[in-house]
């Protein structure tokens, strides 16, 4: 989490606007990547005594921390020992409190007794400790650019530290978000909003909650880059910076590092169903996560839809489920209901029924083993009225 | 920090300082420095140094004589002369907390002292580090982990370890066993610093004499620094009762 003190934002009415990090800020930062690059492989203490002089060049000295704690976090932070430091400390020190040796035959005494070069116990000595780490790459090359944006990105995540309640409007690819936010356990709500075409995802902030608000505030912050996925957003955070309530608002568009790409499908079996079913079935469209649907106070998020190309009113919903029970079943039936849904079809593996009862009668159900067989559901679709 | 004190509970009506207690509740102490010289290299990078800093420092005192060190880094950082400035702030403290002749006198204090408990007190963990090196002494610092320093406290309890350098971990907070001998290379936060760190060796005992030496290079910002930290040991008994 950023400290208080990097988080640069101004107040304008009941807003706090974050300052971002923009193309006004790249040559400084290019500087700040060069001087960087030029101390990878030596400890880390030595970036760190040059880095508390300020740059060649001008550069906001609150950005400019809060660059160099991005990139910091950054870097690799594994450093292999070929003894473990404590214990090479633990001897080296030892060795010496006892007998009035030189320092260079205490040094052969305890690489000789642990069996390693006394280079390499010298390396091992203080490799544990953060200022003796070599520095090393980034894991990938960084431009300035990119080291903007994932500025930006901590600035609204450390800002998110302080949200009461997260609201987020958000249209395509909702499902992403959603299955983040259950992933990770987030406390949040779905609702479609009335006569719009957009899903409204409601978070409490961790600022709402008396435990565990680093470890959720974290999880709150990895939403943000999944926003960059999503063709439309707004994002609504009420958040209290020193006593004060106040808004953060991010739309789309805003410089905010993207996570990687989301994966298209959950799973191999959904991936080569998708496959088969478009090879098998040139008259229909595979559609991948369709918009969600809104049932009674949530919404559905249904695996696939397959449309038929000519005929509009032959479309079918597809929902792949994994472990199941009876009951489970039947809840997720009602739910579709509620929906007024009657195009569904659920696939279900037959090897993880995790009860001893069979399926609810009524389901309108294709059973697989292991793969999810693309014949069978096309003879389903085409076989079955659709009556959506 | 003591202006708001006073402010809440009211002025001072009582104070003794260590040299107040020494013999008595605590044990007795030779406070000893030692002035050193730096090389003809060192003080030539020194004064050049100094010069740059002097000068951009003067000029932010004369634009605000009631400026904060704060003000003067956020200040400096906007211009070339400002940042030359800061930077040679840096390395003059850099140069400074380990000269060549403190090189020489702590080891030849370490080989004096071979059977005492000694105590090595650094301005930063980088000094810590390299002393730790050089001399084959454990250091404590906020990287070592809590176990670990427990496990060192325990292990200079017992003797195993007769010499712990650090820069700040051993000023407080911790039960350090008793010491007999500080040595202090440099510190950076005056006063206060310096009466916890001498503070470490005065858990008295029968016929115990302590020594406190500190390592002063003549000339520097160092002679001020050490002037100001030895304030709070001398002798000020007071009472407006």
């Amino acid at each position: 989490m950023l400290s208080a003190d990097l988080l640069s934002y101004s107040v304008a009415g009941t807003l706090a606007v974050p300052h971002f990090l923009g193309e006004h800020d790249h040559p400084w930062l290019r500087v700040l990547l060069e001087e960087h690059q030029r101390f990878i492989g030596r400890p880390q203490r030595e970036l760190e005594a040059r880095l508390r002089d300020p740059l060649p060049c001008e550069s906001p000295p609150q950005k400019l921390r809060l660059a160099i704690q991005v990139l910091g976090r950054l870097r690799p932070r594994e450093r292999k020992s070929a003894v473990p430091p404590r214990r090479a400390r633990a001897h080296v020190f030892g060795e010496a409190a006892r007998t009035s040796a030189l320092p260079q035959a205490v040094w052969a005494a305890v690489a000789a007794s642990l069996g390693v070069s006394r280079e390499d116990l010298q390396e091992s000595l203080f490799g544990d400790l953060p200022g003796e780490r070599l520095v090393a790459a980034p894991p990938a090359p960084l431009s300035a650019v990119e080291l903007a944006l994932r500025c930006n990105l901590a600035v609204v995540q450390g800002m998110l530290f302080r949200a009461t309640v997260v609201r987020i409007e958000v249209e395509g690819n909702t499902r992403v978000l959603v299955r983040h936010a259950k992933w990770r356990g987030l406390i949040c709500t779905l609702a479609r909003r009335s006569g719009e075409a957009n899903a409204m995802v409601e978070l409490s902030g961790p600022f709402a909650l008396f435990r565990n608000t680093r470890l959720y505030g974290r999880a709150l912050g990895e939403l943000v880059p999944l926003l960059a996925w999503c063709p439309r957003f707004r994002l609504l955070a009420e958040c209290v910076f020193h006593g004060r309530r106040l808004t953060l608002q991010l739309g789309t568009g805003d410089p905010i590092f993207p996570s990687s790409a989301p994966r298209r499908y959950d799973s191999l079996l959904e991936e080569r169903f998708a496959r088969e079913f478009r090879r098998l079935a040139p008259a229909w469209d595979v559609i991948r996560e369709p918009e969600p649907i809104a049932a009674i106070g949530t919404l559905i998020f249904p695996d696939f839809a397959v449309q038929h190309r000519s005929d509009q009113t032959r479309r079918w919903l597809l929902e792949i489920v994994g472990f199941w029970t009876p009951d489970y079943v039947k809840r997720k039936l009602a739910l579709y209901r509620s929906a007024r849904l009657s195009n569904l079809i659920l696939c279900i593996d037959e090897g993880r029924n995790c009860a001893e009862a069979d399926l609810p009668s009524g389901a309108r159900v294709v059973r697989y083993r292991r793969r999810l067989d693309a014949a069978a559901v096309l003879q389903l679709v085409e076989t079955t009225p659709c009556s959506c | 920090m003591t202006a708001r004190l006073a402010e809440l509970v009211g002025a001072t009506v009582f104070e003794l300082a260590i040299a107040d207690l020494a013999g008595g509740f605590l044990a007795s102490f030779d406070s000893i420095t030692l002035y050193l010289d730096l090389t003809p290299e060192e003080r030539r990078a020194y004064t050049s140094l100094a010069a740059l800093f002097t000068s951009a420092h003067a000029e932010f005192r004369r634009l605000a004589p009631d400026g904060s060190w704060a003000d003067f880094t956020h200040h400096a950082a906007r211009t070339p002369e400002g940042r030359r400035a800061l930077s040679a702030w840096r390395q003059m403290r850099r140069l400074l907390a380990f000269t060549h002749a403190k090189r020489r006198a702590l080891e030849s204090l370490l080989v004096r002292h071979r059977h005492s408990r000694v105590l090595i007190f650094t301005a930063d963990n980088e000094t810590a580090y390299a002393i730790a090196r050089e001399h084959l002494v454990m250091p404590l610092t906020c990287d070592i982990s809590r176990p670990e320093r427990d496990d060192v406290l325990e292990r200079f309890r017992n003797g195993d370890l007769r010499t712990l350098v650090s820069a700040r971990v051993l000023n407080e907070g911790l039960d350090v066993p008793d010491a007999d001998v500080a040595v202090v290379v440099g510190g950076a936060l005056g006063e206060r610093e310096h009466v916890q760190r001498v503070g470490r060796l005065l858990r008295p005992s029968e016929g115990k004499r302590a020594a406190v030496y500190e390592l002063v290079t003549r000339n520097t910002i160092e002679v001020g620094q050490a002037r100001r930290r030895r304030q709070g040991l001398v002798i000020r008994r007071s009472a407006q009762l």
